[in-house]
Order: structure tokens, then sequence, then C-alpha cells
């Protein structure tokens, strides 16, 4: 399966701007009618729905508590495909035109449709991104309070029981993931604040990216997408994943995360501007594993010049 | 529906900040009005007009139309707006009158000293209790407006946008 095919959809924080300016603000973009939802009033939802029927929301988030209540905005885009891209990317500026803003407190989250998965491709995911765990963390620059609180890593015991029992069907993983069989996920489960969220697979379909700090900068968002969407696509096509960790060598970081990308398929001018946001924060030399070799000393010519007793070159006047 | 039409360099960037507005009842009429704009492309039949603007911005041949004609426009409005060549703007209804003895039954009940004005739900109950159902009605739907009204004096104008201009375009592809 191709990461072009692959459904996802994305969720944005922002402050500073009422849910109502942002909704107005995704409208200049996607054009519709724009609804003030209000129910339920905790959430105190806007909704935007585009020229194509799909639907916008913008609504609260309590999590954002630096700011007054009426200045949280969390914008849920609906399902969105690979040609969306552009689109989600002017929505996003069209956010920072009308002055919306982040700070540490706000994420990015994406969902990636968990339709074509089944329990042995979500073994694959969970494996490759244990696989490539510092790497990935490192290039994102992940806080370390997001890291220890809402993204959390994939943990060592999920990888054993994934090894051990090899899950074929989602039930299977059901169990693995929570210990038990869960045939009712609650939405805050607490097993849901990985940044690799699979509790999210039974409570609504999609496997959920928490990693990311927030930004309103569309070329990160679009890399961010890009690399979700190509995860999803190795876990899917490939028949198996290696769980063996790679450490993470200062010297080489850089040199391997873009062998890693360009072994996810994001290789080629079309993606690399997304290389080169997620290579951003990587220490080392994206072409020399071992560090860029020093150009040789040049050594000194071994003809010598003579001079005469004045200390002169002869033929050369001073 | 109303939309912004924005200038374009010569290489084809929009021109932040600029353009001209058009408005219409819907998608399928804000396209016969762009394409009314010039004898070259009035003459054309509204789908191969559509069809053209597209490979003229997207290069080579573009991913085709739906059959129907509402929904073909639609997506080519969407697909300008993806590029930045269009932008949406709220439609301008004339916002929902208020009643006639509105002004006079908000005196009443500022001048009877028993609520703070601010205090919504409070202010629609005294209005209807003294004889002003109709104006009760109103600001049971239209807390926001009321709310405008007692701070600004007002109408909420609806729109955002801190009043910056547009910036310049970044280098965020």
């Amino acid at each position: 399966m191709n990461l072009k095919e692959i459904h996802y959809g994305i969720e944005i924080e922002t402050v500073k701007r009422t849910r109502e300016q942002i909704a107005w603000a995704i409208h200049s973009v996607v054009g519709g009618t724009v609804r003030h939802v209000g129910i339920p009033s905790s959430y105190d939802p806007w909704e935007v729905e585009d020229l194509r029927g799909r639907v916008w929301k913008v609504v609260g988030d309590a999590s954002l508590t630096s700011v007054p209540a009426h200045l949280r905005a969390e914008v849920v885009s609906p399902v969105l495909g690979y040609d969306d891209i552009p689109q989600l990317q002017e929505a996003v500026r069209a956010i920072r035109r009308a002055g919306g803003k982040i700070n540490s407190q706000c994420g990015i989250h994406i969902h990636i449709d968990a339709a074509p998965f089944d329990g042995r491709h979500l073994g694959n995911l969970a494996k490759i991104i244990y696989k490539q765990e510092p790497l990935i963390l490192h290039a994102l620059g992940i806080s370390r309070d997001r890291l220890n609180r809402y993204t959390r890593p994939v943990s060592d015991e999920l990888i054993q029981r994934i090894e051990q029992h090899r899950p074929r069907t989602k039930d299977q993983l059901n169990r693995i993931w929570y210990g038990y069989h869960n045939r009712q996920p609650q939405h805050y489960d607490n097993s849901r604040y990985h940044g690799v969220n699979l509790h999210n697979i039974w409570y609504r379909g999609t496997v959920e990216f928490r990693w990311f700090e927030a930004t309103l900068h569309a070329g990160r968002i679009k890399a961010y997408l890009q690399f979700c969407l190509a995860v999803a696509a190795k876990a899917l096509n490939g028949r198996a994943a290696s769980s063996r960790k790679r450490g993470f060598d200062p010297q080489s970081a850089k040199y391997d995360f873009r062998v890693f990308l360009l072994h996810l398929g994001l290789i080629g001018d079309e993606f690399k501007t997304a290389r080169k946001h997620l290579m951003a924060n990587m220490p080392g030399d994206a072409a020399f594993k071992n560090g860029r070799p020093k150009p040789e000393e040049v050594l000194p010519d071994e003809t010598t010049t003579h001079t005469n007793e004045a200390g002169q070159v002869p033929g050369l006047t001073v | 529906m109303k939309i912004l039409i924005r200038s374009t360099r010569l290489s084809g960037e929009p021109i932040p900040g600029s353009g001209e507005t058009l408005q219409a009842a819907d998608c399928l009429e804000v396209v016969e009005l762009m394409r009314g704009q010039t004898p070259f492309t009035a003459s054309r039949a509204p789908r191969d007009y559509m069809t053209e603007v597209l490979s003229g911005i997207e290069g080579g041949p573009t991913q085709p139309l739906p059959e129907d004609a509402a929904a073909a426009a639609a997506e080519f409005l969407t697909r300008l707006a993806r590029h930045g060549l269009i932008e949406f703007l709220p439609d301008d209804k004339a916002s929902d009158p208020w009643p006639e003895r509105f002004l006079e039954a908000l005196e009443t009940v500022r001048l009877s000293g028993r609520t703070n004005m601010l205090d919504h739900p409070e202010v629609t109950r005294l209005t209807a209790e003294m004889g002003y159902p109709e104006v009760a009605e109103w600001l049971t739907g239209h807390r926001r407006e009321y709310a405008a009204f007692v701070l600004d004096g007002t109408r909420p104008l609806g729109k955002n946008f801190g009043g910056k201009e547009d910036p310049a375009p970044c280098a965020d592809k």
C-alpha cells in the first residue's frame, strides 16, 4: 500500500485566538458555512462545513491552562487524503495570519486510519517505532515533560509480548495492549499517553501519533504527516520487522536518521522539505556516518627556493 | 457566498492582501461571474473554463472534476483556495435586527435596578416580566449580540483577523 493511499486526520492546538476566530480563518480557505454548535458546553464546538461537505471542528481544550478558557482552541480536521495536504497547509497559514499562536502546552496529534491494519501490521508498526525511537524522539525535539507525561515511549514489555504472541488480529493485539480483552475502551484510558497510541484503534479506529510539539509552520506539519504516513505504509507493506533497538550515536545520528527516512520511502524532491525539517535537530553529518573527513593537510612543496645573501629570491625586485 | 480573487504575479504567485471580491448565491454562480470577467473566457463552456484554469495552475493534465455541475464548481473553488488564489469571505448577512422596543425594554430593566445588566439570563427574565416578551425571546437567541451591545454599544462584527495585514509569504513549503 502506498503512503498516498492512507487516510489521516490531524488535531492542532492553538492559543491567543477564540474558537470563532479560528473557525473563520479555516473557512477563509475551505469555504462553506461556519456554525456555532456550542454543545457540549465544556468543548464549545464550532464547525466549518466545507464545500465538499466535510466538517472541520474547532473545540475547547482544557489542557491549555496557561490562557483564558475562551482563547483555547483545538482544530480537528475531517478525514483527509494525501491530496488534501496543500489545503491543510493553507488553513494552517490562515490560522497564523489570524493571530493564532502556540505555546509549550500545545501539541499536534496525527491520526492514521487503522482500517487497513491487522494485528501483524500493527505489531510491525510498534517494532519499527521501538527500533528507531531514540532517533525519532531526538529528531522531533520533544520536551522532557511531554515525553514523561503525554507521549511515553513504546515499552519494552509491549514489544516482548508482541514477539512472544505474534498477534494476527486486532483482538489478539487488544489483549496484549491492555493485558486483558478490553471490549469497551474509554476515551481517557491511561494507556493512551504513548507517542504511538494503539488504544485509539479500539476507541476510534485510528492509530494516533502524539509525539509532536505544536507548530503553525505549514512545512513542518506537512513533514510530520508525511513521516507518519510513511511509517504506516512501511508497517503495512513489510512482512516482518526487527525490534532490535538502535542506540543513539551523536556522531552518526543525522546519517542514520536520513538512511531511515530513505528506507521509509521519503526519497526524492517530493519529500525534500520533509527530510529538511525532520533532520534539522540531528547532530552529525547527513552524508558521512563517521563525520565528514577533514581535508588532508597540504604538505609544503619539496622544492626549495634558493635565496641570495640578502635573503631575496634572485630575479625578484622588492 | 463571497470570495476574494487574489491578483497574481507574473510567476502565478498570489499577491497577499490584493484582489477583488465576488459575491453570489452559490459556487456555480461564483464560477459564472468569474467566467464572465473577460470576453476570452465568457465564450467558454463552464467545465472547459474550469479545466483550463486548473491546468494552467497545476500544470499538465489535472484531476478531472466531478460530473455534477455544482460539485464541479465546489471542487474548482476548493482547488483555487488550496493554491491561495482565492479566499472565502464571510457573507454580508444583515444581522438579525433587534425588536422595535429593545432599547426601551433595556432602559426599563436598567432603571429598575434589579439586576446587573451583564446578567443575561436575569435580564431576559425581567424583560419578559416587565411586558416585553418579544425582547425576551430575542435575547434568548442572541446572547453574543446582547453582550456586544452592552459592552460596546454596537453589534459584533462576527469577523476575526486582529487587524494584521497579510504578512509576506514565508518559506514554509
